[in-house]
């Protein structure tokens, strides 16, 4: 941005390290800042409010601008123009602004345009229930927009990781020009609980790789690279972008041959690298005959009624996708690798169930427990599941 | 102390929200951990507002709980909403001048005039100080010292009368049997 | 039809013209080419530095022509171009941003960002042009489509109203507001240099002739050319209420409006510096 101020008098204006007991919405938003973001564009909607409100407070104090646009589609679409001026971008919402937001997701991914959209997840379909949690936008995150193409989305079940995987959702966008999605849930969201900032200098940032060729030598799409370097506009490089599909110069093309080039560089940028940005936290499945699957709010709840397994002697533990896309199935396979059965607790009607089928069906017995939207499963429900699994 | 589940919940404007917030602050900055989720009634506007806080020596695995160790209601609606949903053994702390309690089984139920404490130090928003000091004196759930910083990191307005606020809970809370 | 431009200025003006995407995708007798040359004139003598300049646009026959200029263009999704534009602009107000897109994509599918970005006067110039139909898919109605005429998907006459264009953007606060032909080359030109002057939200509407309109309506471009070219009244002070395009009376053309209200832009970086103390 020509005009910010200087990046000091902003540093003196992020959260300062230390100890602080913030909502998960708001730690995200803070998390944003750290991690660069100076634009955000977004539409009131419920359960993630908080998100917008905090910028429109914080992003003046830190030289940045917050626009409320007329819907999510111009949200969506502004922060990818913000990304290719250069400046880290951010929107928020939740359901039926993510609906809305899929052609923009589309486009970025099309374009390679580093954006960040936090969906926080309320109960669905449509409108819904507004104030109450749901896990049903899982599989539109990663399908949502049409035709082929790879995101990234972290599964956020703490206030600490609405926190840490929101500046890690910012690196990965910038790291391989790809809209990034966290994707809590809205009591992961809306909770307020302790958040640890640790000091600047332990937190790694990501920024853009720059071309090196002179302009007239650039390619935007430049095929040689899994992640083409990315100029900004007006840098002199006076380059082409357009969402229909294009060659490396980013002209439009209909040759099968470049389609085939760009389709397959863009899901390989993610799919070559999926272990290196897929995530995921395994708890006493090491002699595990039976491994619960969960994530978001659910995975806590997961976490307490394997623990009462455990005291009653059964040999239960949790596997937890940190990434739901991409899907770190290699960390489950180590996790079920002596046979264990697999059940999937999900505030869905049976999502991620559906992937981990994918890549266990016929290896492992996979058990579903599916949870309508408006409230999460006690530890009770889900212990129940356990022993029903563990003992039929 | 282990993990204590609290639930507080009273009339908008209460200072419900604050209460768990000063808790839960005042909580992890000695080092425990703590969590809170907040509900409201379906109506914003002249409704209720519920804190639910879980302070904890250890890392809280599930922040979500159906029945309380310690109840504080403010109104007679959020007291009956409520009252049946404390564990057996548990506590009802509830305003002494807005709630006329019922005669619940194995829970012990303790009266307190937070309202006319508040008044009569001439600052009526501060009765859930009055609560916090005297919830905190009778439950030992933190130091004094530890809940009057956590009071410093939330209040920003009025903080020497909230103090003197809290101060006359604690003093409340001493003339009750624990 | 390959763009053809007198040899004096060929250089300067190829000097903006991606030459290797030529002949282009337009068909004979249709205006937007002409606002790409104008465009590229405009740019060049804008004083502003040509790495400054962005063109931005939707989906459409006009939302081709950033893909034959040679500055940073983005040819984005259908209809969002107004707010990839404000986007590119907040985050670098040192750009000149530029939106180059129809009737359709501007006023129907884009019509609330269009709204919008004029209430908020967000500080992007946009060239509209109107060519009354959807040209690139056959030929269905659109917003500007006038009553009674016959398209692919009005095939008994079109019996909606189109919008009037400079009196819509005037009600919604534009800064500044021009309606101009292809005929009308200085004066687009001129008109051009003039809006990227403007602090705030510019729209100059392009009324242009389109070959697959025409053909439906039993006015190939030529004849409309010759409409345009004795049916055109220049008047900068008119009321902007009564000149919607009708071929029955004459068309008004004229830089209509200016005002001076301060842009999104600049109140936002008058905000942080209130808020950060003078920065």
């Amino acid at each position: 941005m020509s005009e910010r101020v200087s990046l000091l008098r902003a540093e003196e204006a992020l959260l300062k390290p230390g100890v602080y007991f913030m909502q998960g919405n708001i730690a995200a938003a803070e998390a944003a800042l750290v991690a660069g973001c100076r634009f955000f564009a977004g539409y009131p909607i419920t359960p993630s409010n908080e998100i917008a409100e905090h910028m429109s407070r914080r992003l003046p104090q830190v030289g940045g601008y917050f626009i409320q646009f007329e819907d999510e589609i111009a949200s969506v679409i502004a922060i990818s123009g913000a990304a290719y001026a250069g400046v880290k971008s951010m929107t928020a919402t939740s359901g039926p602004g993510f609906s809305l937001m899929q052609e923009g997701i589309g486009m970025a991914a099309m374009i390679e345009a580093p954006i960040v959209i936090i969906n926080v997840q309320r109960g669905g379909p449509s409108t819904g229930l507004p104030t109450l949690v749901g896990q049903g936008d899982v599989m539109q995150a990663k399908w949502g927009s049409h035709g082929d193409y790879e995101i990234v989305a972290y599964l956020p079940s703490s206030v600490q990781e609405m926190f840490d995987l929101t500046i890690q959702a910012f690196n990965t966008a910038w790291t391989y020009r790809v809209p990034v999605i966290v994707l809590p849930d809205q009591r992961v969201g809306q909770m307020i609980e302790k958040l640890s900032v640790p000091d600047y200098n332990e937190i790694p940032i990501a920024g853009r790789i720059a071309p090196e060729e002179p302009p007239e030598e650039f390619l935007p799409f430049n095929s040689k690279y899994l992640v083409p370097p990315m100029a900004f506009a007006g840098e002199g490089y006076r380059f082409h972008v357009t969402s229909l599909t294009h060659d490396e110069r980013g002209y439009p093309s209909t040759s099968h041959k470049i389609s085939t080039q760009l389709v397959t560089r863009l899901i390989r940028k993610i799919r070559d690298n999926e272990k290196a940005i897929g995530r995921y936290e395994s708890v006493l499945t090491d002699d595990a005959n039976l491994v619960v699957v969960a994530y978001g709010i659910t995975a806590r709840s997961a976490l307490k009624a394997v623990k009462e397994a455990r005291k009653e002697g059964l040999k239960v533990g949790l596997f937890r996708p940190v990434t739901a896309w991409p899907f770190p199935y290699w960390g489950l396979k180590e996790a079920v690798d002596r046979g264990a059965d697999i059940v999937v607790v999900e505030i869905n009607m049976g999502q991620m169930v559906r992937v981990i089928r994918e890549h266990f069906a016929n290896i492992v017995n996979i058990h579903s427990m599916t949870w309508a939207p408006g409230d999460v499963p006690r530890p009770h429900d889900i212990l129940v599941k356990i022993k029903e699994v563990y003992e039929g | 102390m282990g993990e204590l589940k609290l639930r507080i919940i009273g009339a908008g404007g209460h200072g419900i929200l604050l209460a768990g917030n000063i808790i839960g602050t005042a909580s992890i900055l000695s080092g425990r951990d703590a969590v809170m989720t907040i509900a409201y009634s379906p109506a914003q506007r002249g409704g209720w507002s519920r804190a639910d806080v879980i302070v904890s020596d250890e890392r809280i695995d599930f922040p979500i709980f159906d029945n309380p160790d310690v109840l504080i209601a403010t109104t007679q609606e959020t007291y009956e909403l409520e009252v049946d949903n404390v564990i057996q053994g548990g506590i009802v702390i509830y305003e002494r001048d807005l709630v006329s309690p019922r005669n619940v089984p194995y829970i012990k139920q303790v009266p307190i005039p937070a309202f006319e404490t508040a008044i009569k130090l001439g600052f009526r928003m501060s009765a859930n100080m009055v609560i916090l000091g005297f919830v905190n004196e009778f439950l030992k759930i933190l130091s004094h010292e530890a809940m009057i910083n956590g009071i410093k990191a939330r209040v920003k307005r009025r903080l020497d009368v909230n103090i003197k606020a809290y101060e006359m809970g604690v003093a409340l809370a001493r003339g009750v049997e624990p | 039809m390959s763009l053809r431009v007198p040899h004096s200025r060929t250089d300067p003006l190829k000097s903006l013209l991606r030459m290797e995407r030529f002949p282009h995708i337009w068909c004979p007798g249709c205006g937007i080419g002409v606002v790409v040359k104008c465009f590229v004139e405009a740019a060049l003598q804008s004083g502003i530095p040509v790495e400054k300049h962005v063109v931005v646009s939707g989906i459409g026959c006009t939302s081709r022509a950033p893909g034959y200029i040679k500055v940073d263009g983005f040819h984005v999704i259908h209809g969002r171009a107004i707010p990839f534009a404000i986007g590119l602009k907040t985050a670098r107000p040192d750009l000149e941003v530029t939106v180059i897109a129809g009737d359709g994509d501007l006023l129907a599918i884009g019509g609330n960002h269009f709204l919008h970005a004029t209430r908020r006067n967000d500080d992007i110039n946009v060239i509209l042009v109107n060519n009354f139909i959807y040209g690139m898919t056959g030929g269905q109605y659109g917003p500007t489509t006038l009553e009674g005429a016959l398209t692919t998907t009005s095939p008994y006459g079109f019996v909606e109203g189109a919008f009037n264009v400079p009196y819509l953007a005037s009600a919604l606060g534009a800064n500044f507001v021009a309606r101009w032909t292809p005929l009308h080359t200085k004066e687009l030109t001129n008109t051009m240099l003039e809006m990227f002057k403007v602090d705030g939200f510019a729209i100059i509407e392009v009324v242009s002739p389109c070959l697959i309109y025409g053909e439906l309506n039993n006015m190939p471009p030529l004849d409309m050319m010759k409409w345009l070219k004795d049916n055109t009244i220049i008047d900068h002070n008119a009321d902007l209420s009564k000149i919607d395009v009708n071929f029955k009376k004459p068309l008004v053309l004229g830089n209509f409006v200016r005002r001076y209200r301060p842009s999104h832009q600049t109140r936002l970086k008058e905000l942080v510096k209130k808020v950060v103390g003078g920065g």
